[in-house]
């Protein structure tokens, strides 16, 4: 009797285990029955959607809200798959391999970017998958602490000028967005400033505040709080126009005040190539009508990012030029060999 | 209002029906993923997040924090059990508490656990209630170059954690290092002994290394010893709680856990692990009963699995204080916050001071929740080792597999479990001690980006970071003490040598 109890037990846990894993590999074998060659019904079935990072994340986040969105447009459900590892590579290895039936999308973003630059990946992910739609975008944003000696960037440069590396400033990521507007921020105004790579926009935030470093170049999220309580000064943002959000409506872009240039790091969706074409339509029309979404736009910008759709044709054209981009900054400064 | 009025007025938040609930089921479910090896608060909270988005941002914040906690209490029960760490907090509770579990003594383990963990958490969060805006200040003063201090240090005290040979030891804690240093360098990008390998581009999951050593090496160990089979198994109802010894024994060491794991829980990133590696070491070292150590001592369980429960309320001091977060399941806590629009810092006490009070005085209801869940539990778990091994090893296998698959949705991360399980198996035969690897493996990122950054802030000199006041310190510290040991050792051979020769 009592073994009894202890099977169903650990039969209760591991059945509990398998729940908690996901199961959403079973979506895949169930094939689509009396297919008519002429007549694609898309989608019967639910739609798994793969994820490159790990839960949690702002792309995670963003994913699980664009998914929710999107069962409302698509009428089924669509499961999340978080396939973290290799830089993003793993999670777009994945897509790329996966079936082009439209049952299969993921989430693309800046990072395999990074991964197809630093030639971790053979794959050109720009050319080798299906991008759908942009969901978002954000700016990088510099600042100091509030107690610092410098309140405007012309000060913190002219400072920069006469002691050369004696600022250091931190990022997160080593060849990501971060990392990219720190160094045109250093190119273009010819500064030499040190780099520190963070993992993790917190422990970048933690080291400025201790007075570890003086200064930090990371997204708008990172350091809401800490203009709200006024901890943080943010001198300039790296995007093409100013951001919305109140805390940060007065800080100048960098454009703004004479330095040529910008860096946006964008969140889209792709899909596996060569997708039936009516696929692919019903796909892009549910994304422009989930991105545009009242909700989930407020859901983005409560993530700290900023909401932007644009068409698969203009997300493609945006992704290639990030690449050049990366490539030739990246290789200019010694990242690359 | 004074903190006193403040935190009964949270508590009163709390005691509402709906979110009373919502802190049972926060630490029913964070009390069944720690349980779930490779499951932790971070695979957790990630199902929560998307499911609480119709929630009250309070009832939100009690059920995530009741997650976060729960976790930390249901970590040590596979260790005990089956010794498979459940996370990077538990590995040290393997060594003893596995040992216990094979005298029978399952349940004691489990209860003390339990005990500890609440004893301690109940501390960590009266020192969260009372001094978390002073203390955050203070952890701010730690910058990349005292991580590294505090991680060299650290290494220097706890590589012979075992106290067996430490020449053994220093080569475990070597190869940890060399395993530590697989995927890409963080300043330059470059690719560390990868193979080419993909999949090994971000290095090796921590838990993965550790389930497998520890975990699958000691499965496959009990393979080869059919002998055994039912021996341990007979044991008495009364036999699964602690007698009044093995109480009295704890009892210290759960408060000396409490304290210890708060201070270093402070410490951000490895503090929960290194606590317990702490506390392991200093119980040890006070130990009345030293010849017990590595055959189930039952401070060995009640010192660690206390100090990482208290370093998890410390861990929630910089998150509630400063509002950073300082380890993933912390920086998971923060996104749930920030999607429910509470970004917690220092302008959450004075702008939504009711929430704030709610989500301490949760903290406390949640402990107590803890404690009555978790005390029945430990019969239930403690049984369980009375399944035969035949029928028990290969569920414990695919409980296993299934949570290491579950960490990163990755078949090759079960490719690497098994290459580190048989790693395990043959280290453990010829009489490796698995923990300085553990330690080494560990410790060794910290201690690399540590070193890379601070000597980038440092200018690129030395001495410059041994001239900051605190990692200086730590530095000098850890090389006395080396130097130490390394001098007894070489008299102790000499004496040895002389007596042979006499």
């Amino acid at each position: 009797m009592k073994k009894k109890a202890f099977v169903s037990l650990t039969v209760l846990m591991l059945v509990l285990a398998m729940a908690l894993t996901g199961c959403g590999g079973n979506s895949n074998s169930t094939e689509p029955q009396g297919q008519d060659k002429n007549e694609i019904k898309y989608p019967e079935r639910p739609i798994t959607m793969i994820i490159p990072n790990s839960p949690g994340g702002s792309t995670d986040l963003l994913g699980r809200t664009v998914a929710k969105g999107l069962e409302k447009y698509l009428g089924q459900p669509v499961i999340v798959q978080n396939k973290p590892g290799g830089s993003t590579t793993i999670g777009a290895n994945e897509l790329m391999n996966s079936k082009p039936d439209g049952y299969t999308i993921g989430s693309v973003n800046t990072g395999m970017i990074t991964s197809s630059v630093f030639k971790k990946s053979p794959t050109n992910y720009a050319q080798e998958l299906e991008p759908i739609a942009l969901a978002a975008i954000s700016p990088q944003i510099l600042a100091v602490k509030s107690d610092s000696e410098w309140k405007t960037l012309d000060e913190f440069i002219k400072y920069a000028k006469a002691n050369p590396g004696k600022i250091k400033i931190g990022h997160t990521s080593v060849g990501g967005s971060t990392h990219m507007a720190t160094a045109l921020f250093e190119k273009t105004t010819g500064i030499e400033i040190e780099d520190v790579t963070f993992d993790g926009g917190s422990n970048a935030v933690a080291a400025l505040l201790g007075g570890h470093i003086q200064a930090a170049m990371l997204s708008p999220v990172d350091f809401k709080q800490f203009m709200e309580s006024k901890q943080v000064t943010a001198l300039a943002e790296t995007g093409e126009e100013r951001i919305d959000d109140p805390v940060y409506k007065d800080v100048p872009t960098f454009k703004e005040l004479g330095y040529d240039f910008s860096e946006i790091l964008w969140q889209g969706f792709g899909a596996p190539k060569n997708m039936p074409e009516e696929v692919k339509q019903k796909l892009v029309e549910a994304f422009e009508k989930t991105v545009n979404d009242p909700e989930v736009k407020q859901a983005i910008v409560d993530l700290g990012l900023t909401p932007k759709y644009s068409t698969p044709e203009e997300f493609k054209k945006m992704w290639l030029e990030t690449q050049d981009k990366y490539k030739e900054v990246f290789t200019e400064i010694g990242l690359i060999k | 209002m004074s903190t006193v009025s403040s935190l009964l007025s949270g508590m009163a938040a709390v005691m509402t029906p709906t979110n009373f609930i919502a802190s049972i089921i926060g630490v029913l479910i964070g009390t069944l993923t720690g349980v779930l090896p490779g499951l932790g608060i971070t695979g957790a909270l990630a199902l929560l997040l998307p499911a609480s988005y119709g929630l009250s941002p309070a009832t939100a914040m009690i059920m995530f924090c009741g997650v976060y906690y729960g976790a930390m209490y249901g970590g040590s029960t596979t260790s005990i059990l089956v010794n498979i760490p459940g996370e990077g907090a538990s590995v040290v509770t393997c060594i003893e508490g596995y040992e216990m579990a094979k005298k029978g003594r399952a349940g004691a383990a489990l209860a003390v656990a339990a005990i500890g963990s609440f004893i301690a958490g109940t501390m960590g969060t009266v020192g969260l209630t009372f001094f978390a805006p002073m203390l955050a200040k203070a952890a701010l003063a730690f910058g990349p170059p005292e991580y590294f201090a505090i991680a060299i240090l650290g290494l220097v005290l706890l590589f012979n954690i075992s106290g067996k040979s430490p020449l053994k030891s220093a080569l475990m804690v070597m190869i940890g290092l060399m395993v530590g240093t697989i995927g890409f360098d963080p300043m330059t990008g470059v690719s560390r002994f990868t193979m080419g390998i993909i999949n090994l581009e971000d290095g090796i999951e921590f838990i993965i290394f550790t389930m497998g050593l520890y975990g699958v090496g000691e499965i496959l160990a009990s393979i080869c010893k059919p002998e055994e089979q039912g021996e341990m198994m007979k044991f008495k109802f009364r036999d699964l709680y602690p007698n009044r010894e093995e109480l009295k024994r704890s009892l210290p060491a759960m408060f000396r856990g409490g304290i210890l794991g708060f201070l270093i829980g402070l410490m951000p990133g490895p503090g929960m692990t290194i606590s317990t590696f702490v506390s392991y070491a200093v119980e040890k070292r006070l130990s009345k009963h030293p010849e017990e150590w590595g055959h189930g001592a039952i401070e060995g369980v009640a010192g660690p699995e206390s100090a990482n429960n208290a370093a998890n309320a410390a861990q929630m001091v910089p998150l509630l204080s400063l509002g950073l977060p300082f380890n993933s399941s912390g920086a998971l806590l923060l996104a749930g916050f920030m999607i429910h629009g509470v970004a917690p810092g220092p302008m959450l006490m004075s702008t939504n001071p009711d929430l704030f009070w709610a989500i301490i005085a949760s903290l406390y209801i949640g402990n107590v929740l803890l404690l009555i869940i978790n005390l029945p539990l430990v019969g239930v778990f403690a049984s369980l080792l009375k399944i035969p091994i035949n029928i028990l090893l290969p569920i414990v296998m695919v409980i296993t597999f299934t949570g290491a698959y579950a960490i990163n949705n990755s078949l090759f991360d079960l490719g690497l479990l098994l290459l580190f399980g048989v790693l395990g198996f043959i280290l453990k035969q010829a009489k490796f001690d698995l923990a300085p690897l553990v330690i080494g493996m560990f410790l060794g990122s910290t201690i690399e980006k540590g070193l890379v950054q601070g000597m980038i802030i440092s200018n690129g000199s030395f001495m410059t970071l041994l001239s900051r006041p605190l990692a200086g310190t730590m530095l000098k510290i850890g090389l006395a003490v080396l130097l130490f040991s390394i001098l007894r050792s070489i008299y102790r051979a000499m004496k040895a040598r002389k007596a042979a020769v006499v």
